[in-house]
């Protein structure tokens, strides 16, 4: 087990690594000058002159992308275009975001897989029919565009719910009320997915030796599903969500745009919109970096899950 | 029903033929899928022939109107005719759908095939790889290459073919473990047949139901992610219509005229929920476990 | 005695809120029994997040509208785009060679941090604009050589040349005085912690979300503050900043995006107020712009635009503004076609605009001798300007000019526009209050936006005397020329001038606008 942790994190680590690199060399490669950008209507020499020094963007590029790695292992991502700390501004607008990803999540679990494990267990009748269908065009339907029906029906027709921005947790209910449409929104395709991984690999564990097995030894037939086979298909499940994780980034990004919500993704769109340069930069390594962490962890999970991976020690 | 020739049954490639297409006949949602397809791509494909009016003719008299006899479905913003835009419009998703796929495919089956079929370091250094484009969500990517090329169709092309490739290494590179195995690759190992040749002539066509699936799962969620891209303003770029573009357009309009919200909206659902009918029964007929 | 002009300044502007339709309600309030104090008045900032809170380095619109609140200039504006004092109490004295100018100062003020304001902490401040490294001011206040103190209460300030736009700067950053003991604390770092004159004071801010003041309790006019805190929150979204707006999230939006403004206005609980922006918005054409800004001497680079002045002026001829105003945004703009803006007192009503007429830009092109003219239309990406120059490109079309328009993102663009790569650039400029600050940089030959490349003697000539000579009436006789010049060689084809909305609450009373286009809150109160 210790040698299969080192192997994952080792890889990770490389992985981090290269993509900070292309994370820096993309915004170098990024046309415009950034003094110009952070000038705003001032073009005066010397402005720009001393942006450029204080930005290090005097410096060779070797030099300015060790320094830039040396600081960010210190936890410093440097300052904004608006003088602001990043680091700072990442660690305020990214739990606004972890809200809407994990809410999203739970949404789409609490539907997805109770709805694959219906489809699954009565194939060909209707509610296989209703789950299998509404999965098809919860996948077909792109998620902003629901955004923006939902924005026009609830919000600006009905006035039921509010159509943009933020409240912290310390108003729970508030929170909660401004959440719930872009969680919606947002889990519509996840849910989607998960239903049909879910539906496809409860089919294939019921037919598995060890669940023939289970019904032989006389186990209920509830049993049998919700012990056994579902256990079995949750691995895979879990591997699902992992994959989904890039997709939910993703969605963030555009759900937050849509619903004015000042969230990590927003913060994305926002930074390369106005060009900020050290923002995009943190936004995006952050972004790779969250990203590696968690597919390492569902990694982890999923060989301790399924012993046999870690034997093999490859991943599919 | 179509009578069967009896000389072709001798074949076992045409005998296969013909109990996929009977398979596949048997699927009305996969027929309605692949005819709703057809029709889409052919309409765009003639826009020029069909679309009433150009996509950029304005009529300054005539803006957000509604539909009429001489605007089926009204007009936008500037007075353009809807109807005609939707169908130009089409052109920019089917394009960014097919080719971003193709541009994968090209890419991304053949360092699959070149991982599985050799495995050891070779598949390590992929799979690593792999993990680095994993590492930059599709629409980071996409956000990033917009900002660096400059927004258009061409770079959210590009953008979404290489968000497309990592699934489809893997896929590809696990159906070679699977193939490897099978019979036949010993068989002409021992013709003397070198890797390149058991790679492209022997395991490849044994995949292609596997990719055609693939295939079209992958182009609805590349025509999405042009509209996604194009509404945030980083891919197609006006004046030239895209779905997304109507889209984005019409966020502005949404309190006064919601109606151009829906349009582009249903066509981007029809059509992929179309891809993925299609692609679902494609997978059900090419599976050996399907009996009927 | 102790607020004399100031308070007048913010009546008058009540008065012309009047005359802008919604706002009635508003300025009955400001006296109104009903009104109370305190509470939390939450603004939307359309126009994006502020950048540094520092006097000296900020460089945004934004960062203007909260400046307002918590520091207080020599002088400001007022509702008819004339200079007031406000720390001053008068306008300045100008010595006869014009190189000396004495400004007096308003006694018995406190900063924030309860240390007096004086004529040595304007003496730090002016210093520290002229010299901190990456000063925005410098160049704005670049003919100034020393500055001294003469008394407590008297500021004496030298000039390398005469410089008329000297008292309109000190109406804008350059003129809001900072607390000497907090710049002797924080010095770079002053944003952290500003502290200047105001009614409110810096309290914190959420990077990306919200600028957060409070009620000040050194303030001179502390009596005429009601509202105990104000909270500035940046709005990135046009549609949700409206949502926002209706839903009573906030109270005050200080830019409606026209998308919006029908939403806005149907809400009865809703009012709007209006101003006509200094800024401009247009093309610039790029004529003598070869090697990029700066890179003397400028010529013709040969692309059409360049080439013909005909072709010009059929391009200009085959756009209909008001039907621009009309389809491209729903009536709400000002039509027009100088550099300043009718909302300047400078503004001249003598020059006839290029009048719409298709058929002699038909003419024109034919007789330019120019095969299928074209023109790349450089556009910064954004919904709006695409609007726009889809319209302009059908216009053009209409008289046989065939228009590309180029989407390009708006630093690309700067930097093209820099660089001299570019044909034609569909751009605007935020405006100034003097004058000088929407022409100078533009046309003169060493202007550090002249885009266009434009080199011209008479005109180089004519805006240096401008910048030298004292009467508003000179200035207008010598901006008369300079206009009636682009008009002719059009370095630039203006189009319009933004017209601001603010859209407020009518729980809420006393919140302002002056041509400046800045929402005015501090003095706002719920009723």
């Amino acid at each position: 087990m210790g040698g299969f942790l080192l192997r994952k994190v080792g890889a990770a680590l490389v992985v981090l690594l290269v993509a900070s690199m292309l994370v820096f060399l993309g915004v170098r490669a990024i046309p415009g000058d950034p003094a110009i950008a952070l000038g705003a209507e001032s073009r005066d020499p010397a402005v720009l002159a001393a942006i450029r020094h204080k930005y290090m963007l005097d410096r060779p590029l070797p030099v300015q992308y060790v320094h830039w790695v040396w600081m960010a292992l210190h936890g410093d991502l440097g300052t904004d275009q608006r003088d602001l700390s990043v680091a700072h501004t990442i660690v305020t607008r990214l739990p606004i975001s972890l809200e809407l990803a994990i809410l999203s999540m739970l949404l789409a679990v609490v539907i997805g897989i109770p709805a694959g494990v219906i489809a699954a267990t009565r194939r060909g009748k209707p509610s296989d029919y209703v789950v299998t269908t509404t999965a098809l065009v919860g996948l077909s339907v792109p998620h902003f565009w629901i955004g923006l029906l939902f924005i026009v029906w609830f919000a600006v027709d009905l006035h039921w719910l509010p159509a943009s921005s933020y409240v912290t947790v310390h108003h729970p209910i508030a929170n909660l009320e401004h959440m719930l449409m872009p969680c919606i929104v947002l889990s519509v395709g996840l849910a989607a997915v998960l239903m049909r991984q879910m539906r496809s690999s409860m089919m294939t564990s019921l037919g598995a030796d060890y669940v023939r097995t289970a019904r032989a030894k006389g186990l209920s037939e509830r049993s049998v599903i919700w012990r056994h086979a579902l256990r079995n298909s949750l691995i895979t499940v879990t591997t699902v969500i992992g994959l989904q994780l890039g997709g939910l980034i993703s969605g963030v990004v555009i759900i937050e745009t849509i619903f004015g919500i000042a969230g990590f993704g927003a913060l994305t769109v926002e930074a390369v919109n106005q060009r900020d340069y050290t923002l995009i930069q943190g936004v995006v390594l952050v972004a790779a970096a969250g990203y590696v962490v968690v597919n390492l962890a569902v990694d982890i999970v999923y060989s301790l899950l399924n012993p046999r991976i870690r034997a093999a020690g490859a991943r599919s | 029903m179509s009578v069967v020739d009896a000389t072709a049954l001798t074949s076992p490639r045409a005998r296969r033929r013909v109990l996929l297409r009977k398979r596949f006949l048997r699927r009305p949602m996969a027929v309605v899928g692949l005819v709703i397809v057809v029709v889409f791509v052919v309409v765009a494909a003639l826009a020029p022939w069909v679309a009433p009016y150009s996509a950029s003719a304005t009529d300054f008299n005539a803006i957000l109107a509604h539909s009429s006899s001489k605007h089926l479905l009204g007009t936008d913003e500037l007075g353009r005719d809807e109807l005609s835009r939707l169908i130009w419009g089409g052109r920019a998703s089917m394009q960014a759908g097919f080719l971003a796929t193709l541009l994968a495919m090209i890419v991304a089956v053949p360092i699959g095939m070149v991982a599985g079929y050799y495995r050891g370091w070779v598949d390590t250094a992929i799979a690593r790889i792999t993990d680095v484009l994993l590492a930059f969500p599709f629409l980071i990517l996409a956000v990033g290459l917009a900002a660096i090329l400059g927004p258009s169709l061409t770079n959210a092309t590009l953008a979404l073919g290489i968000a497309s490739m990592p699934g489809l290494i893997r896929i590809a590179r696990g159906e070679v473990l699977a193939l490897r195995e099978e019979d036949f690759v010993p068989a002409a190992v021992a013709n003397g047949a070198n890797d390149f040749t058991i790679i492209f002539r022997h395991i490849l066509p044994n995949m292609t139901s596997t990719l055609l699936v693939q295939a079209t799962l992958t182009i609805p969620g590349a025509i999405i992610g042009e509209a996604a891209l194009s509404f945030l303003g980083l891919g197609v770029q006006p004046p030239t219509p895209s779905w997304g573009v109507m889209l984005q357009d019409a966020q502005s309009y949404l309190s006064q005229d919601s109606r151009l919200a829906v349009f582009p909206g249903l066509a981007i659902v029809i059509v992929s929920l179309a891809f993925n009918v299609l692609g679902d029964g494609l997978r059900d007929i090419f599976d050996p476990r399907t009996t009927r | 005695m102790k607020r004399t002009r100031f308070r007048t300044a913010l009546f008058a502007g009540t008065a012309i809120a009047l005359l802008a339709a919604a706002a009635a309600t508003a300025a009955v309030g400001l006296q109104g029994t009903t009104a109370k104090n305190g509470g939390t008045l939450v603004v939307g900032m359309a126009n994006g997040e502020p950048d540094a809170l520092d006097p000296t380095l900020a460089r945004t619109l934004s960062g203007r509208e909260v400046f307002l609140t918590f520091c207080e200039k020599l002088y400001d504006l007022n509702a008819k785009a004339q200079i007031v004092p406000q720390l001053a109490s008068a306008l300045p004295t100008i010595s006869k060679d014009k190189l000396t100018v004495t400004i007096p100062l308003r006694k018995g003020i406190k900063f924030n941090d309860g240390t007096p304001f004086n004529a040595a902490a304007v003496v730090t401040t002016i210093n520290r604009d002229l010299t901190l490294k990456g000063s925005a001011r410098a160049s704005e206040i670049s003919p100034v050589s020393s500055v001294n103190a003469s008394g407590t209460y008297k500021v004496v300030i030298h000039l390398k040349s005469p410089y008329s736009p000297l008292t309109a700067q000190l109406a804008d950053r350059a003129g809001m005085i900072m607390s000497p003991k907090q710049l002797a604390k924080l010095g770079a770092n002053f944003a952290q912690d500003p502290i200047c004159v105001g009614p409110f004071m810096y309290s914190n801010r959420v990077a990306g979300d919200s600028i957060t003041v409070v009620k000040s309790p050194y303030y001179y006019d502390k009596k005429d503050v009601h509202l105990d805190k104000i909270v500035f929150k940046v709005d990135n979204d046009t549609a949700a900043a409206a949502a926002a707006l209706k839903a009573g999230d906030q109270q005050a939006l200080d830019a409606i995006d026209s998308t919006q403004l029908q939403g806005i206005e149907q809400d009865s609980s809703l009012g709007i107020i209006k101003e006509t922006s200094l800024g401009y918005q247009g093309f610039t054409i790029n004529i003598g712009n070869k090697n990029g800004i700066d890179k003397l001497p400028y010529s013709n680079i040969g692309t059409d635009m360049a080439k013909s002045s005909n072709l010009r002026k059929a391009f200009e001829e085959a756009i209909n503004r008001q039907t621009m105003n009309k389809v491209v945004f729903g009536g709400t703009v000002m039509p027009g076609c100088t550099p300043i803006s009718p909302a300047s007192a400078y503004f001249d009503k003598t020059i006839k605009c290029t009048p719409y007429d298709p058929a002699d830009a038909k003419k024109l092109v034919a007789s330019s001798g120019i095969s299928n003219p074209t023109v790349n239309l450089m556009v910064p990406t954004g919904t709006a300007a695409l609007r726009l120059a889809q319209f302009i490109q059908a216009e053009e079309k209409a008289v046989g000019i065939t228009l590309n328009i180029q989407s390009t993102d708006f630093v690309t663009s700067l930097a093209k526009e820099e660089d001299g790569t570019f044909d034609t650039y569909q751009i605007g400029w935020s405006g100034r209050i003097d004058p000088d600050g929407n022409i100078y940089a533009f046309v003169a030959t060493t202007g550090n936006e002249n885009g266009s490349g434009y080199s011209n003697n008479k005109m180089d000539y004519v805006l240096n005397n401008a910048r030298k000579s004292a009467t508003q009436k000179s200035r207008m006789t010598l901006y008369h020329v300079a206009e009636q010049m682009i008009e002719n060689d059009r370095p630039l084809i203006y189009l319009y001038y933004p017209v601001t909305r603010a859209g407020i609450s009518k729980q809420v009373t006393g919140v302002q606008m002056y041509p400046d286009t800045l929402l005015r809150v501090a003095f706002a109160q719920f009723k």
